[in-house]
């Protein structure tokens, strides 16, 4: 017999309420893969984390070695090529693949943390309280981040990364705790609060196990919106040359590419390989969070195939679910 | 006909031998309206209630709705702190709103909410909705204990064999089945008092009676006092003792539940009663018509304020807001109506 | 008017914020200031500029934090943000007035050209599902996951080196000086031309994904499918109902993304060498020149703000409710 029943089931939050799919297939996290999109991002996302964790020990070179063949393009020794010192691209490229994850899932961490704590209270508690906290959410989301990054950032002693990555989760939180709060909202009010208050529940006991559970898709999507936006943040400092510029990242690679005139003198593999990876990261956390997106969401899911197959039957499934069929001879007529 | 005797012979027993469980004094709740515009206003939403809960009976409050009867329960259940007004649980006044003497009150006083699909976390089983009941309530159960007592609540409530049950989330029950879920969490603290908050006005009309013979065993069985919120006055007199009318946030009218549905005293208890369809009388409209909506309690009418759709209002009624009266056989009406008898009967004493 | 009233009174809040933020964040830090500042110089920096530093945080003479935070304000309306270090001895608010008109033309026009043409695709692709349309759902989030910057290096690389069309940097023709006769206009025109497709190119995708997942929902309401019903024209349907709709909140994400977007549109600025707030700041950034960046940091923020009433006009204009609140 099982003792307490877990928490984590699917949810799902539709506009009637939240009805969690059971018997069609599996259960519990493992429904993502169920979509495609997410599954694609799931499989690139695994992939840089597993460069992150063991980057070190397959890179072909040590990052910093400094070698004979300068400012070469793309060879069999050298897959990504050289820079201008003679150092290896590809190295570079894998042992900052940790600087670029470490930052932005603890920049993540950190911001979702807090959106959760001011969303799901202010939410709650209602009145005077959410008032000021809205208001604050509000201010920190007109605030341009990046500016004030740069900012607080270059006023820092030093800006290594885990300085870097506290200060962009102290400007991205706001997006995430605006959404929490919204929905903590709807939830406070639903009769199942209601109940369990009645119930003789504790308060903390209804926001950890009552509204919480139902928060989980919200709060995954923002963590992973909150890891994009701290890892472009992240490498755009580093590209400006605001963090440090001696611990490998992608945008690190970028700040000397551009500060030796590799545009100018076509070393197109000095930029371009950091670039592509940056968008694929993005692109797989993206894909991640249209998943997700479309799991709270269902009218959201691609009725691409359904639609396909429809046309082919000449129904064209144009507004919303009410396909129309267009007889040929009607078409004809109408043009 | 055989079957309404029931209520009635219990009716006819004087209700005064069973200890009160649960009292309201003039309860009063005005919700503050807010905005900019709203400073100052409020929502009168229940006005001077009067109710008492005695072991082993129920009490059906009707009224239609934004008539107050939901923010009645939810008062008595501590959920909204009353604006004025008393809760006297055993005769003991409390106010409680937060932590270890909340959880006390709850002991006591349970509530069933309207809508079994709303009233249940999608996200819980009912193993869990279960236990957290028996958890909060009696502390220290050991793991066998526990488990007997889950299958119990599950019986209590017909819900048979409870293992079938006990993993399953709300969406996989019908809305009969979740409805006695829910009353089995309510009964997992074993209360002395249940308010039921409309309990089957969600469900199909077909296992309606089911879930409210359930109550009544229940009643029997474990001795409660029941609230019995409803909008349909033909329920109340089926399954209530004592029925009691409001509207528009004040009681109307109260007695035996027999005599107050077959012989309504206030106007608007005779509307409601012809309102509601009778297999009896399925032929003929009623000879005055109901007419007009219940009115807006931030502005309520003045005086009475059933005035404006009364056909018997007369001009005291614009000004003066009836007292209760009583209105013959223990009954009492909010109108003025019944003044000339009252008159009559202080002169005669 | 209440709504519009009521945003008015969150700008007001908003900036004192950002400006009280700006007056604590080098106080807050560890030691004095200045000397952390001067720290970091290692000694680069003139004794003029330790002065005015100084007298900037208002640490050449005995005064309470409070009255360092007054005096700030009272520097501020007179619209003084001190002196800039790489520019010394020009004051930070010159320097700003002579690049601010670029970035305002620059962003402004290319976002605004962004939303539009975003949010009509968005309609248009969340309209006709099961195109080929569709698949420009994962290359919109592909260019949108790029960060602009390296866009803005790929495009250099291809249409200013590889293929020279374009000029790879500046805001004009050297040859020119800064005036409103056609040649330099034409000049500005034609140094703008990269930087603004770039960036066009890099946000649209947010507007378009975000318009096309408002469409799908909106189109599957009961309006919408009554609208059809109806017989009116597809046209008619398409805007006057489902956008017109979905838009709302196209628009109120749009307020609130320019703060993040702004960020992204400076450092394709930086990438240009275009004359604008992004690359002063950048210039700022590398000399360390801390009047400076505060100074573009409340310029940016306060335009932000004023784009985003903006915003809120237009909102105030489309949605009638918040129009009755009041």
């Amino acid at each position: 017999m099982t003792t307490t029943p877990t928490v984590d089931l699917p949810v799902e939050t539709g506009e009637h309420g939240i009805v969690p799919k059971k018997g069609r297939g599996g259960r519990g996290a493992w429904m993502i893969f169920r979509n495609r999109k997410a599954t694609v991002g799931l499989c690139i996302l695994g992939f840089f984390v597993v460069l992150a964790a063991i980057g070190e020990y397959i890179a072909p070179y040590d990052p910093n070695k400094i070698s004979k063949s300068l400012m070469e393009g793309p060879t069999a020794a050298h897959w990504l090529g050289t820079t201008n010192t003679g150092q290896d691209i590809m190295s570079q490229l894998i042992v900052g693949t940790r600087g670029v994850l470490v930052v932005g899932l603890l920049a993540a961490a950190v911001a979702t943390a807090i959106s959760v704590l001011i969303g799901v209270t202010a939410g709650f508690v209602g009145g005077i309280g959410d008032e000021f906290l809205s208001l604050l959410a509000n201010v920190f989301l007109v605030i341009p981040a990046l500016p004030l990054i740069i900012i607080i950032a270059s006023q820092l002693p030093e800006a290594g990364g885990t300085t870097v990555a506290l200060v962009i989760a102290f400007t991205g939180w706001a997006w995430g705790s605006r959404i929490l709060r919204a929905q903590t909202l709807s939830l406070r009010r639903r009769d199942f609060v209601e109940a369990a208050r009645a119930n003789g529940e504790s308060l903390w006991r209804i926001v950890c196990f009552e509204i919480l559970p139902n928060l989980t898709a919200i709060i995954a999507s923002g963590f992973i919106g909150t890891v994009i936006f701290a890892v472009l943040s992240q490498i755009t400092l580093a590209f400006i040359g605001v963090t440090s510029v001696s611990t490998w990242n992608w945008g690190t690679i970028l700040f000397w590419a551009q500060s030796n005139q590799a545009l100018a003198q076509g070393a197109w593999w000095w930029f371009v390989p950091a670039g592509l990876c940056i968008a694929a990261l993005g692109t797989a956390l993206t894909l991640i969070n249209f998943g997700i997106d479309e799991f709270v969401n269902p009218r959201l899911r691609t009725t691409g195939g359904t639609a396909k197959a429809l046309r082919s039957k000449r129904i064209q499934a144009r507004v919303g679910f009410t396909p129309v069929y267009r007889a040929p001879a009607e078409k004809r007529g109408e043009e | 006909m055989a079957q309404r005797e029931g209520p009635a012979t219990e009716a006819a027993t004087p209700p005064t031998d069973d200890p009160i469980m649960l009292e309201a004094r003039a309860l009063t709740k005005h919700f503050p309206v807010r905005g900019l515009r709203g400073r100052g206003r409020a929502v009168r939403a229940v006005e001077a209630v009067d109710l008492t809960l005695r072991r082993g009976h129920v009490v059906a409050l009707v009224g239609e709705s934004g008539s107050g009867k939901s923010t009645v329960a939810r008062l008595l259940a501590q959920l909204y702190p009353a604006t004025a007004g008393k809760i006297l649980l055993r005769g003991e006044p409390i106010k409680v709103r937060f932590g270890r003497r909340f959880r006390a009150y709850c002991r006591q006083v349970q509530m069933i909410f309207q809508d079994p699909f709303a009233s249940l976390n999608p996200i819980h089983t009912v193993r869990y909705v279960l236990t957290r009941s028996l958890r909060i309530h009696h502390k220290g159960l050991s793991k066998q204990d526990l488990e007997a007592r889950l299958s119990g609540l599950l019986e209590q409530v017909h819900l048979r064999p409870a293992e079938r049950y006990l993993e399953k989330f709300p969406h996989e029950l019908s809305g009969g089945q979740r409805q006695r879920v829910a009353i089995a969490r309510a009964l997992g603290a074993r209360p002395a008092v249940l308010l039921a908050d409309e309990p089957v006005s969600m469900l199909d009309v077909s296992i309606r009676l089911g879930v409210l013979n359930l109550l009544k065993e229940l009643k029997e069985e474990l001795d409660l006092a029941i609230l019995y919120i409803t909008h349909d006055i033909a329920s109340a007199r089926y399954f209530a003792d004592q029925t009691v009318v409001m509207y528009a946030g004040q009681v109307v009218e109260s007695g035996d539940s027999e005599s107050v549905t077959q012989n309504p005293a206030h106007p608007y208890t005779q509307l409601l009663v012809s309102s509601a369809p009778d297999p009896d009388k399925l032929a003929g409209a009623d000879e005055r018509p109901a007419r007009g909506e219940p009115p807006s309690l931030i502005n309520p009418p003045s005086g009475c304020r059933f005035h404006p759709r009364c056909p018997f209002a007369m001009e005291r009624c614009k000004v003066e807001s009836p007292p209760a009266l009583p209105a013959g056989d223990g009954r009492i009406a909010a109108c003025w109506l019944y003044a000339e008898d009252a008159e009559k009967s202080e002169v005669a004493a | 008017m209440t709504f519009l009233l009521r945003r008015f009174v969150f700008y007001i809040v908003t900036a004192w914020a950002a400006i009280t933020l700006n007056f604590f964040i080098p106080r807050m830090l560890p030691g004095n200031p200045v000397q952390s500042l001067i720290n970091r110089y290692q000694g680069q920096l003139s004794t003029d500029a330790t002065q005015a530093l100084y007298a900037m945080f208002g640490l050449d003479k005995e005064t309470t934090v409070w009255q360092q935070y007054l005096d700030y304000w009272g520097n501020l309306f007179q619209g003084d943000f001190g002196l800039s270090f790489t520019f010394f001895p020009t004051p930070v608010g010159e320097v700003i007035a002579q690049s601010i008109p670029w970035t305002l033309i620059l962003v402004g026009v290319s976002t605004l050209i962004s939303f539009v043409l975003g949010t009509l695709a968005g309609v248009y692709i969340g309209w006709r599902r099961g195109r080929w349309t569709d698949s420009l759902l994962p290359i919109g989030s592909f260019f949108s996951a790029i960060p602009y910057f390296w866009l803005g290096l790929i495009a250099i690389a291809v249409f200013a080196v590889a293929w020279p069309v374009f000029p790879a940097s500046g805001g004009y023709d050297g040859a020119f000086v800064p005036s409103w006769d056609a040649d330099f206009v034409w000049s500005a025109v034609y140094h703008g031309l990269l930087p603004a497709i770039t960036i066009i190119v890099s946000s649209i995708a947010g507007w378009m994904l975000g318009m096309r997942n408002m469409t799908v929902t909106v189109s599957s309401e009961d309006y919408v499918t009554v609208a059809h019903a109806k017989g009116l024209k597809e046209r008619t349907v398409m805007f006057g109902y489902a956008a017109r709709n979905a838009i709302l909140p196209n628009i109120s994400g749009f307020a609130l993304s320019l703060g993040f977007i702004v960020g992204g549109t400076l450092v394709t600025e930086i990438v240009f060498s275009y004359p604008g707030i992004g690359y002063i700041l950048y210039q700022g950034v590398s000399s360390k020149d801390y009047p400076l960046m505060q100074g573009v940091f409340l310029i940016i923020t306060m335009s932000v703000l004023v784009a985003n009433m903006f915003a809120d006009l237009a909102y105030a204009l489309l949605d009638p409710r918040t129009r009755q609140e009041g």
